[in-house]
């Protein structure tokens, strides 16, 4: 193996000395080529391809020195690429691609000034191709030239109606220059083209929330949370690649295809890794990754596995590990897992949210517990761990610390659901109603709520109100507030008639009573003792006949066998000539 | 790029100042002669030593000031602990004695922090960003605290502003005629964010007026850029912007946004921004690093991270200079460290290959006084230095640094906490 190795070294050495030969016998006038020098960060391989392009570009030809230029592109250094497009011939036959080359290294190098000539020199070159379009109103943008990047957008989307970069870009122009109605027309176009740009839908959000459209601005919000939108196709960036043997390099652009979701970008780029590092625990990590999003979870598993044994990190590792030992329902190994890297790393937070969350979903409430415990201390506010400790605590009947949890995550996310649910629940159980109703609207009026929690918050609203009414003194409005609420909030259910009937009429407040009994008679026709009751109010109302003429109607729908109402009834008919 | 985090959000660069923004670099205080220092700035520059509490597990300094909190003659620093939540005062008892205690109460993710009489009380309040959690999160927990000074230096927390978009920074400034102090609140929040300047309509009232609606703004210093005496607002947005903004004060808190600066490299990694006259010229320059590697599969460095200044040219003009390569770059401060009448930049690195033993934790850029900047390495650990601060610590007209580290990656083999870089004679 050594010895190959330095046969491989002598064989570039020989035709480094040749290619150097050649630059010394035939040295045209004019910059040469950038003196060869090792670059001990790059791999061995990266050496020996270099090697390989000095001996074809000793010629001088313009394809080879523009190979030489690429090679030292791809890998990040930029002066000896920008050395190489001096040279001529190539420096006289610049061709489109080699101006945005020359812009990329330019803007590398924080020259945006000499990025924007080397764009404008693409685009006179070849005006179809996107990125330098955009690239160029980027930069006008960012050195303080507001009018020439919308100038530059506009021509973008001239040609591209719906371009979702040029749209957020001149949006932004457009906020700069304090028309904000343009910006928001021009956001709102755009995410109506585009409801998956997620650097649009957040803008918007923010423009929609200071101009008071909260429903807007939840939306928007929603929609910003997606996946970072994918950079626009580049075919020459990503030609430039397969040449690259720097592995960081790699990874990083391979981590913008991935989480932007341009998967079939981001794969060849893994491959990558694989063919200059070998070694490299990422492509094993990756491909677990991929293969458990195709629910293929038991050879993710042996992926992870891999990426372990070759020393890939354990916090990063060990989380989505333990989510496809969890998929294939083998929780307690998971939670074995996490608490092995756990025990190596104390202090790490992501594995302790991971090993806490997967402990509760073991069942393992003991374990879970002081886990929870502990991250709450360092994250207070975490919502997730605060609901889950919550829960717990619940679990275990001790209600008052479980919402002092929910009350922290209830002032913190101020559209969160479970925790004023839970809230909700606990104060009605503690027999303060009035307290449960805030979180319990809150809940209802929440952007986040979904539909099927919906029908169980209102539920709970409406037994909080009836509660508080119940609650409440009777000779106040407040009682009758509370009904009037829950009628409001479930205008077919009886109970809040009822207890607006029965609050009013208590009350001294007849009418009312009696146009709430109306309410509850419409609902339920056949229910003799709403009509007992409407007597009742009417006889106190002074009105005999009204009574007499609900109580005989409340007779008519008792049941026979129901001799204690028919009794009542009876009594009270044959009273009716009495004075109320 | 989005996917990153905000560690940067943490580290504030601004020297120590009470109520106005440090447009002077970390000096020898008036009156005073700087004294010239003969050793040549390298590893053996600086001696450091652990001041405060000692570092327990992986700690989170998110922020530091020097400030003479108790106006005893003797300069403190405040720290924001943010594996703690708490905001603490290393209190200078005697000449280079220093013992450290909690000040007010639990702060959620306290990311920044500055002093300013805010309520005239003639007692310094401590101002803390809150950003909720540290870690990403689009929630609206943020918050604005002051930590009010009852005048014997018992600090009672009061919430000015919350549920926002995390906040990353707070400063307060006059920004109208109306003799109140305002605020600048940059917030950093995650998918939403943004800058905001709060008008102190007096009797506790604040009245909140939107500067910027993009995520990721990490600093947002008040200064007169232009010269005019009215305080404009420079603000860092990190984020997918990586961006420098001017917002330009009319004098009536009406502000005309502009970029002075932008990377197009969207992982560019904005860390941190302070402002100095690096030239001397009485213009004050914006300095700033790009070294945030927070939320990438392996942090760490990225090979175009570094340090560069912003001349102020007058008239609102910038020219944009880099001033050199610092892998994991944060918290540049400007300093004379030698003595010799040339501004100095000095940044730590929160973000390197800590397995590397050669990887630099501690960096001055010398200035030959044509600011052309040599890098002097001053050390290598402890590591994982998120912020670094440059005072006068001992009032002999030596310049002395402050560093805060934040232990978020393997390896932990160099930690520390609150570390006191002192002139080893």
């Amino acid at each position: 193996m050594k010895f190959t190795g330095t046969l491989k070294l002598c064989a570039a050495a020989a035709a480094l000395a040749a290619a150097s030969a050649a630059v010394i016998a035939v040295r045209p006038r004019g910059p040469g080529l950038p003196p060869y020098a090792r670059h001990p960060a790059l791999p061995a391989s990266f050496d020996a391809a270099l090697v390989a392009a000095y001996g074809r570009a000793s010629s001088r030809g313009a394809d080879s020195v523009r190979e030489l230029a690429a090679l030292y592109l791809a890998n990040g250094l930029y002066d000896e690429a920008s050395a190489c497009y001096r040279v001529a011939p190539l420096s006289r036959s610049l061709s489109a691609r080699d101006h945005y080359y020359l812009a990329m290294i330019a803007q590398a190098k924080s020259d945006l000034e000499g990025a924007k000539s080397e764009l404008q020199a693409t685009i006179r070159l070849d005006p179809r191709v996107l990125a330098p379009r955009l690239e160029l109103a980027d930069c006008l943008y960012k050195t303080g030239d507001p009018d020439g990047a919308g100038a530059a957008y506009r021509a973008v989307l001239a040609a591209q109606p719906d371009q979702p970069q040029a749209m957020f870009g001149l949006a932004r122009v457009e906020l700069q220059d304090g028309d904000d109605n343009a910006a928001a027309a021009e956001l709102g176009r755009l995410m109506g083209a585009h409801p998956e740009n997620a650097s649009g839908a957040g803008l918007y959000a923010e423009i929609l929330g200071r101009r008071g459209d909260k429903a807007g601005e939840a939306r928007m919000t929603l929609l910003s949370r997606q996946k970072p939108e994918e950079a626009v196709p580049n075919p020459w960036v990503d030609d430039l690649y397969p040449r690259c043997y720097d592995i960081q390099r790699l990874s990083l652009k391979f981590e913008e295809y991935f989480n932007s979701g341009a998967i079939e970008r981001a794969e060849p780029l893994m491959q990558r890794v694989g063919e200059v590092d070998p070694s490299n625990p990422i492509p094993q990590f990756v491909e677990g990754w991929s293969l458990a999003r195709s629910h293929r979870d038991a050879e993710a598993v042996e992926e992870y596995k891999r990426a372990l044994d070759k020393g890939g990190d354990p916090e990063r590792i060990c989380p989505f590990m333990a989510q496809s030992l969890l998929a294939l329902g083998r929780t307690r190994e998971a939670a074995a897992l996490l608490a092995s890297a756990y025990a190596k790393r104390p202090d790490s937070v992501s594995l302790l949210m991971v090993y806490a969350d997967v402990a509760g979903k073991a069942g393992e409430t003991a374990a879970a517990r002081p886990l929870l415990e502990k991250l709450l201390q360092r994250q207070p506010d975490l919502r997730s761990a605060n609901m889950s400790l919550a829960r717990i605590l619940w679990s275990s009947g001790e209600r008052d610390a479980a919402a002092r949890r929910l009350q922290r995550v209830a002032d913190g996310y101020p559209a969160d659901v479970p925790s004023r649910a839970l809230l909700g629940e606990y104060f009605v159980g503690k027999g303060q109603a009035a307290l449960a109703v805030p979180p319990l609207e809150e809940a209802l009026r929440s952007p986040d709520l979904r539909p099927d929690a919906a029908a169980q918050v209102t539920a709970s609203l409406y037994r909080a109100y009836l509660a508080a009414a119940r609650d409440s003194d009777p000779s106040g409005t407040r009682a009758a507030g509370w009904a009037d609420k829950a009628e409001r909030l479930e205008p077919g259910v009886p109970d809040a008639y009822a207890a607006k009937a029965a609050i009013c009429a208590a009350a001294g407040q007849l009418d009312e009573a009696a146009q709430a009994l109306g309410g509850l008679a419409a609902l339920q026709p056949s229910n003799p003792t709403v009509f007992l009751s409407w007597g009742d109010v009417a006889y106190k109302k002074g009105d005999a006949a009204l009574a007499a003429q609900k109580w005989r109607l409340a007779l008519s729908l008792t049941p026979e066998g129901d001799s204690r109402l028919r009794e009542a009834l009876r009594s009270r008919l044959d009273g009716a000539g009495d004075s109320p | 790029m989005r996917a990153r985090a905000i560690l940067a959000a943490a580290a504030l660069a601004c020297a120590c100042s009470r109520q106005a923004p440090p447009a002077a670099p970390a000096a020898a205080p008036a009156g005073r002669r700087q004294v010239l220092q003969h050793a040549p700035l390298g590893p053996d520059f600086y001696k450091p030593r652990p001041i405060g509490r000692p570092a327990e597990g992986q700690p989170w300094i998110t922020d530091l000031l020097v400030t003479d909190l108790d106006g005893d003659g003797l300069k403190d620093i405040i720290v924001c602990d943010g594996r703690r939540n708490r905001v603490s005062w290393i209190r200078q008892v005697r000449l280079g004695v220093f013992e450290e205690e909690d000040i007010g109460g639990p702060v959620a993710g306290p990311a920044h922090v500055e002093v300013a009489d805010l309520r005239g009380t003639g007692h310094l309040d401590v101002l803390v960003s809150s950003m909720g959690v540290i870690p990403p999160d689009n929630e609206k927990i943020g918050s604005v605290v002051v930590l009010e000074n009852d005048g014997t230096n018992h600090f009672t927390n009061h919430v000015l502003l919350s549920n926002v978009a995390r906040v990353t920074y707070v400063q307060a400034a006059h920004f109208t005629h109306s003799g109140r102090l305002d605020l600048v609140v940059g917030q950093f929040g995650y998918y939403e964010g943004e800058v905001r300047w709060m008008e102190n309509l007096g009797g506790g009232q604040w009245k909140s007026h939107q500067l910027l609606d993009l995520p990721g703004t990490i600093h947002a210093p008040a200064v007169d850029l232009n010269g005019d005496g009215r305080m404009d607002i420079v603000a860092l947005v990190s984020q997918d912007s990586e961006e420098v903004h001017a917002f330009f004060n009319d004098g009536d808190g009406n502000f005309r946004d502009r970029v002075l600066y932008g990377s197009t490299n969207k992982d560019y990694g904005s860390s941190g921004l302070c402002i100095a006259d690096v030239n001397r010229d009485g213009r004050p320059d914006i300095v700033y690093t790009n070294g945030d590697g927070f939320d990438y599969a392996t942090p760490g460095s990225r090979p175009w991270h570094g340090v560069q200044w912003l001349e102020n040219k007058g008239g609102g003009r910038f020219v944009f200079h880099r001033v050199g390569d610092f892998p994991g770059a944060f918290s540049p401060v400007v300093a004379d460290l030698r003595g010799d009448g040339r501004q100095d930049i000095v940044a730590c690195s929160g973000f390197n290959d800590w397995t590397n033993p050669a990887a630099v934790s501690l960096m001055c850029f010398e200035n030959d006084g044509s600011e052309h900047f040599t890098p002097r390495v001053l050390a290598h650990e402890p590591t994982h230095l998120i912020v670094v601060k440059a005072a006068d610590l001992f009032n002999d007209g030596r310049i002395e640094l402050v560093t805060g580290a934040f232990m978020f990656y393997p390896p932990f083999d160099k930690v520390s906490r609150v570390t006191l870089w002192e002139h080893r004679e």
